[in-house]
């Protein structure tokens, strides 16, 4: 078995010595599978939708580094009043049909009341100027379930080296990997702790950094103060990310990964079970809710609640109507403004006044009602033929290399 | 009544973001440990003297860690009649838009943060041996052609033509690809550059090239070959064909993604030299090679001039 | 009730009883025959538990031993011992023991019990073990403990350790429904075991106790061993312990429906016999009053016509047993109290001549004595003074005539005593008689300042009598009140409704009797006066015994009298005359 491996692997240095590597291929259908489940079309924000910004395009973008992207627009600047910035429309962009993109006054000019970033992000988030101009157009799709994309020949930035895209989607991880393994699927997400595993020969596993924020959310606003922070400081964040999670994903008290914000370390994550059992009036307790689908999060809950329990708060988990729910929470952008809009936005709390991203952070976090666990990374799955697969989904520049 | 995430103290955070590009310069750190700093003593009363206690959690190269905590102790004002010390926690940290310098001061029951960014250097680039940089740019680098006066870049729908004293820039009307191409010709004052899909030709003086609608030919190792319109693929190569014949029979590859490889007659590997970034073009060049990479962190582009010693071989 | 029902409830009653008895005594025999035969499966079942704990005990040693000697607890126990153990890399490999060695609960732990791996907990790594408590245990041993689940609630099961190195490898079985399916149930019986309030299971799976079992169970906990019937079964609960601590209670139940069975046909059984048995209790009660019944109801009649007075009545009862016997000492007794009652009556009249005779001399004696007198003042006066003669001679004569005329007043009384007539029924108003009666003795009693009262208590029915003897009598009555009461005093008629009959009560306040004076009152002649004959009272008893009434007198010496007549409301003139 151990030869057959060898011999295998041999074959595949050959093979990659004979063909090269540095050029990609054109062509091609790559079969994406995905636990999300979102519906796609032109009243969507793409910025926040997952493979939305493959289809339909806003004004600017904000790129992996959090920086503000010509997408649309190829630049801006501020009128001659300084009273509204002024953005300039991209030619020679086709429009599915045929014609091309000509905004409009209105949407080219936005008025210059606030910071340029906040300018922007507000433009990409209320959905402006979005045109049906991206690297892909959709042939078919299920709404949930399932889409495939086609190349978009006439691609402003060029054609994509792909010729298809199909997406299934609302998998679970677990069926996931079945079909991945099945061949059904060339790109599939896993749970961190299935990257050991999966690291095989045939498989290429790559890690993103820390997109997925692992938080505790209070849904039940008769839990009180004393508890909810009770709560936060009995969980040993670093046992379970040391053991349970193998030592991947991040140990966080942040919403955002400290590659976003550079300042996570300071949302403290140290389990403190004396000052929890002072905060926790007797006779407390506490239902958190459990994913049967989610095993990763599963047992994390169950952890949570024999680390709360030292705490004195008696805890049960329950599969629906609890107090408390673990959730996973996909950091949207890079900026760390707008990523935590989107989180404030998905979790129905009351958005923070714009402002350095540490304040508005610590608005959200202050009641202990969101109590971050972890910041876990994008694990895909990838056949070893798919090339330059990126965490943030930009299906233009992947290609698949011939076999 | 405790507002913040940690429980006994209350904290302050101000941010100063200071964004900086280009290499490390000593008046950057300088600058950054200036402005924390002063963010520190607005925090301090007359009577009190920071103490610091700093850590380095970023990329930030231990020497500029070192002298920007010398820079933001000397920053700090000087009270050798202080009445009380003020433990002050400075953290390097960085974000991915540059360094964020976190200060945490801790002030009897009262902590108060004030947060710096600055961006300094990325680490400087390893220089490898046999290869010498000719050109780097943030934009796609498709061909660079070394004459003795001046340097021509290729870029994606550009030219450059970069003397010891100026700069010129040419804009091409070409169509956008996915992953562009494109050869550089340059014959006396008289310029060719091949795109897949059009073919630009013009002269250096006055820089000025016209653009036509299809592929041509152009000379590669000897062969007459064309590129695809819209694709990145050369008629009649297929992809690892690209090659660069050198010193009689050897030719140099790029056999992963970050190594230029010397084969001899035989396909044996007989050298290698590692580029710091994946290799996006490998032209013949000279008696050598040019070498393109992109690096994945910085996202820059640059140029190698790709050496071969023929008579050690 | 009649003699013939009494014996019919009687003869009923003591099939009855006898039968209840009867049966009664099987069904407790057979209880307690049911009862041994219970406690001994009982007790088998309880044997057959703590062979089956030992069985299983010796499994589970033997299971953990093999897992510790596996060369993936080697590996854990070298990855543990080195200075930063990965403990991610043996999080799940006690699962992974666990299913190779077939232990639902396995802990690998270091030596203080810390988890480093949990099969049925994995998170409960880093914290310590606190199902392992059998301190004294060998590594070979088995022991009973209660391990905590996730859920909250905990798991009886069967543990024990194995040590390698500085690791602890601690595994146990469940006491579940599986381990009691082991036991082999014999049918007619089962086994429950307690863990917890919330959780109790059977050979076919978890189960929910009632308030009768969570008694049972908590009683159990005190006492240890427990017998107690629940619904159609017996159960013997007794308390699982290890090394003193109790784990739980395991309850051995015998279904009774056998023994129900049983009771219930010996209950029909009884209840059948008892029944045949009342049915022929009475046709011979039946038959056998029949049989006695009729000499005593010829002896009833007997009875009924001499206390109608027929004295020469006969009971004709031609048998030779004890009711014959009885009938012929009937015939006996009435023919002897003629005799008796003749002679009586005889010597009564004897007597009554003899008062009479002392009546008479007294009563003649009197007045003979001043006609004496008399007699010889008028010898003497005409013989000493002729001229005073005259004068004597008018007052003797005039006393002479006093004293005839009171010989004819005492020869009239015996007259009229012997020459009361039957008496002549009529409508007669109680009130108004006793006003007719009192009316001629007005006088007297004014002049011996006597008042009388008249009570009519309710309404009073008018009566059949002869108005002119009830008045008569009641004269009678007031006459010897104004005799008793020289000094005055109060006479009161009070009068009442009886049922069928009226009360009259006429109480004096005068001196009263004796006891003796009472009981001789109504005798002819006897009299407590100086004077009178005797007969006055005697008259009153006489129309009220012709009345078909009843006199009584009520009194103590000092304290008056009451004499109370009791008259009935209508007379039944056929059996009067």
């Amino acid at each position: 078995m151990r030869y057959r491996w060898i011999a295998l692997a041999i074959s595949c240095l050959s093979a990659v010595v004979a063909a090269g590597v540095l050029r990609p291929r054109y062509g091609g259908t790559l079969r994406v599978e995905t636990s999300a489940g979102p519906k796609i079309g032109a009243t969507e924000n793409p910025a926040a939708t997952p493979f939305a910004g493959q289809i339909y395009e806003t004004l600017v973008h904000c790129d992996s580094h959090g920086e503000m992207k010509p997408w649309l627009a190829t630049a801006w600047t501020h009128d001659a009043a300084m009273g509204k910035w002024i953005f300039s429309a991209r030619k020679n962009v086709v429009l599915p049909n045929g014609t091309l993109w000509t905004p409009g006054e209105d949407i080219l000019a936005v008025p210059d009341t606030k910071p340029l970033d906040e300018i922007l992000v507000e433009a990409s988030l209320q959905n402006k100027a979005v045109a049906e101009s991206g690297a892909f157009r959709i042939s078919n799709q299920r709404p949930g379930e399932f889409i495939r994309l086609v190349a978009n020949e006439n691609y402003w930035g060029g054609r994509p080296f792909l010729d298809s895209v199909e997406i299934q989607m609302g998998r679970t991880r677990h069926d996931q990997l079945l079909d991945f393994e099945l061949g059904k699927a060339d790109v599939v997400e896993a749970e961190i702790t299935d990257i050991k595993a999966l690291k095989q020969p045939n498989v290429v596993v790559q890690v993103s950094k820390p997109r997925e924020t692992i938080a505790l959310i209070f849904e039940n606003a008769k839990i009180s103060d004393p508890i909810r922070q009770a709560v936060a400081l009995s969980i040993d964040r670093s046992s379970m990310q040391r053991v349970m999670l193998d030592k991947q994903g991040e140990v966080s008290g942040a919403l955002l990964p400290q590659w976003i914000s550079g300042y996570a370390f300071l949302f403290p994550t140290a389990r403190d079970v004396a000052r929890a059992k002072d905060l926790a009036p007797p006779g407390a307790t506490l239902s958190l809710c459990e994913d049967p689908r989610d095993r990763v999060l599963r047992s994390l809950v169950d952890r949570i609640a024999v680390d709360v329990s030292q705490s004195g708060i008696a805890v049960r988990t329950a599969i629906s109507a609890c107090d408390a729910d673990l959730v996973r929470l996909p950091i949207r952008s890079v900026n760390p403004q707008q990523a935590l809009l989107s989180l404030a936005s998905e979790l129905r709390v009351s958005a923070p006044a714009w402002g350095p991203p540490f304040e508005m952070e610590r608005e959200l976090l202050h009641d202990y009602r969101i109590v971050p666990l972890f910041q876990f990374p994008f694990v895909y799955a990838l056949r070893p033929n798919v090339k330059n697969w990126s965490a943030q989904g930009d299906l233009a520049d992947v290609w698949l290399e011939e076999n | 009544m405790e507002t913040a995430p940690r429980s006994t103290f209350m904290r302050v955070v101000s941010c100063l973001v200071l964004l900086l590009s280009g290499w490390a310069q000593a008046d950057q750190i300088e600058d950054g440990a200036h402005a924390l700093a002063a963010k520190i003593a607005a925090h301090l009363a007359p009577q009190e003297r920071a103490h610091l206690v700093v850590r380095n959690i970023s990329g930030l190269p231990a020497a500029d860690a070192i002298r920007a905590r010398s820079k933001l102790e000397a920053a700090l004002p000087r009270r050798s009649r202080a009445k009380s010390v003020v433990d002050v926690s400075v953290t390097f940290s960085e974000n991915i838009a540059g360094y964020l310098w976190v200060a945490e001061i801790h002030k009897g029951e009262v902590e108060m943060v004030a947060v710096s960014t600055n961006t300094v250097s990325a680490a400087p680039h390893r220089q490898l041996l046999a290869k010498r940089l000719l050109w780097e740019q943030s934009e796609p680098l498709l061909d660079v052609v070394q004459q003795v006066d001046r340097t021509v870049v290729l870029g994606n729908g550009t030219v450059t033509i970069v003397h010891a004293d100026k700069r010129s820039d040419v804009v091409l009307d070409i169509p956008r690809v996915r992953d562009p191409r494109g050869r550089l010709e340059v014959d006396g004052n008289t310029l060719t550059a091949y795109f897949p899909g059009a073919t630009c030709r013009g002269t250096e003086e006055p820089l000025h090239l016209d653009c036509g609608g299809s592929s041509a030919e152009f000379l590669l190792n000897g062969d007459k070959v064309r590129f695809t319109p819209g694709r990145n693929t050369i008629a009649g190569l297929r992809p690892g064909e690209e090659t660069a014949s050198v010193c009689e029979g050897m030719k140099l590859v790029a056999l992963k993604e970050d190594l230029v490889t010397l084969l001899d007659k035989n396909g044996s590997t007989r050298d290698q030299i590692e580029l710091s970034g994946q290799i996006t073009a490998l032209w013949p060049a000279g008696d050598g090679a040019l070498a393109v990479m992109r690096n994945p962190e910085t996202e820059q582009y640059a140029a190698y001039a790709i050496s071969v010693d023929c008579a050690s071989h | 009730m009649t003699f013939r029902t009494k014996l019919l409830i009687v003869s009923s009653l003591t099939v009855a009883g006898a039968v209840t008895m009867v049966t009664g005594g099987v069904l407790v025999a057979a209880r307690q025959i049911f009862e041994r035969v219970d406690a001994e499966r009982q007790e088998a079942l309880l044997e057959q538990f703590r062979k089956e704990i030992k069985i299983q005990g010796a499994a589970v040693g033997t299971a953990i031993a093999r897992a510790g000697s596996s060369a993936l607890l080697a590996r854990i126990a070298a990855e543990a011992n080195r200075p930063e153990p990965d403990f991610a890399s043996f999080y799940t490999d006690a699962q992974l023991l666990a299913e190779n060695n077939g232990l639902p609960f396995l802990d690998i732990t270091h030596q203080d019990l810390t988890i480093l791996s949990s099969a049925h907990w994995p998170v409960r790594f880093g914290y310590k073990n606190d199902w392992a408590i059998c301190n004294a245990c060998q590594p070979d041993q088995a022991f009973l403990t209660k391990i905590p689940l996730p859920d909250g609630t905990a798991a009886m099961a069967l543990a024990a350790f194995e040590r390698r190195g500085d690791l602890l490898l601690i595994g146990a079985k469940r006491l579940d429904a599986a381990f009691m399916q082991a036991l082999g149930e014999a049918p007619g019986v089962r086994t429950l075991l307690w863990v917890g309030p919330q959780e109790c299971f059977s050979a076919e799976g978890p189960v929910t106790l009632n308030a009768q079992f969570q008694n049972l169970v908590q009683a159990t906990l005190h006492k240890r061993k427990i017998s107690q019937r629940i619904g159609n079964e017996a159960f013997l609960a007794v308390t699982l312990q290890e090394n003193g601590a109790t784990f739980g209670v395991l309850l051995v139940g015998t279904s009774l429906q056998q023994q129900l069975t049983l009771e219930r046909s010996i209950v029909r059984v009884g209840l059948w016999v008892a029944a045949a048995g009342i049915l022929l209790g009475v046709l011979l009660g039946w038959w056998t009053t029949e049989r006695v019944t009729r000499p005593v109801n010829e002896l009833a009649r007997g009875a009924r016509a001499v206390a109608a007075g027929d004295w020469n009545a006969k009971v004709n009862v031609a048998a030779g047993d004890e009711m014959g016997e009885l009938a012929n000492a009937f015939n006996k007794m009435t023919s002897e109290l003629i005799e008796q009652q003749n002679r009586a009556l005889q010597a009564e009249r004897v007597a009554a001549w003899r008062e009479l005779a002392r009546r008479l001399a007294h009563e003649l004696k009197n007045p003979l004595f001043p006609l004496q007198i008399t007699v010889e003042n008028m010898q003497r006066a005409h013989a000493a003074r002729k001229q005073e003669f005259d004068e004597v001679f008018q007052e003797g004569a005039r006393t002479l005539l006093d004293e005839v005329r009171n010989f004819k007043a005492i020869i009239g009384r015996f007259s009229e005593f012997s020459r009361m007539p039957a008496p002549h029924f009529e409508q007669v108003n109680v009130g108004e008689a006793i006003s007719d009666a009192v009316r001629p003795y007005e006088a007297q009693l004014a002049l011996k300042n006597i008042e009388v009262e008249v009570q009519m208590n309710g309404t009073v029915p008018v009566i059949q009598a002869d108005s002119d003897q009830l008045r008569r009598a009641l004269g009678n009555i007031t006459l010897n009140a104004i005799d008793a009461m020289p000094n005055g005093g109060s006479l009161t008629f009070s009068v009442a409704a009886l049922e069928n009959a009226v009360r009259i009560s006429v109480t004096d306040t005068g001196e009263g009797l004796t006891e003796e004076e009472g009981s001789r009152l109504f005798t002819p002649y006897y009299t407590t006066k100086q004077h009178g004959t005797g007969l006055g009272l005697a008259i009153v008893q006489g129309v009220v015994t012709d009345h078909r009434g009843k006199i009584t007198v009520e009194s103590g010496k000092g304290s008056g009298a009451t004499f109370v007549i009791e008259l009935p409301v209508k007379q039944v003139v056929a059996e009067h005359s």
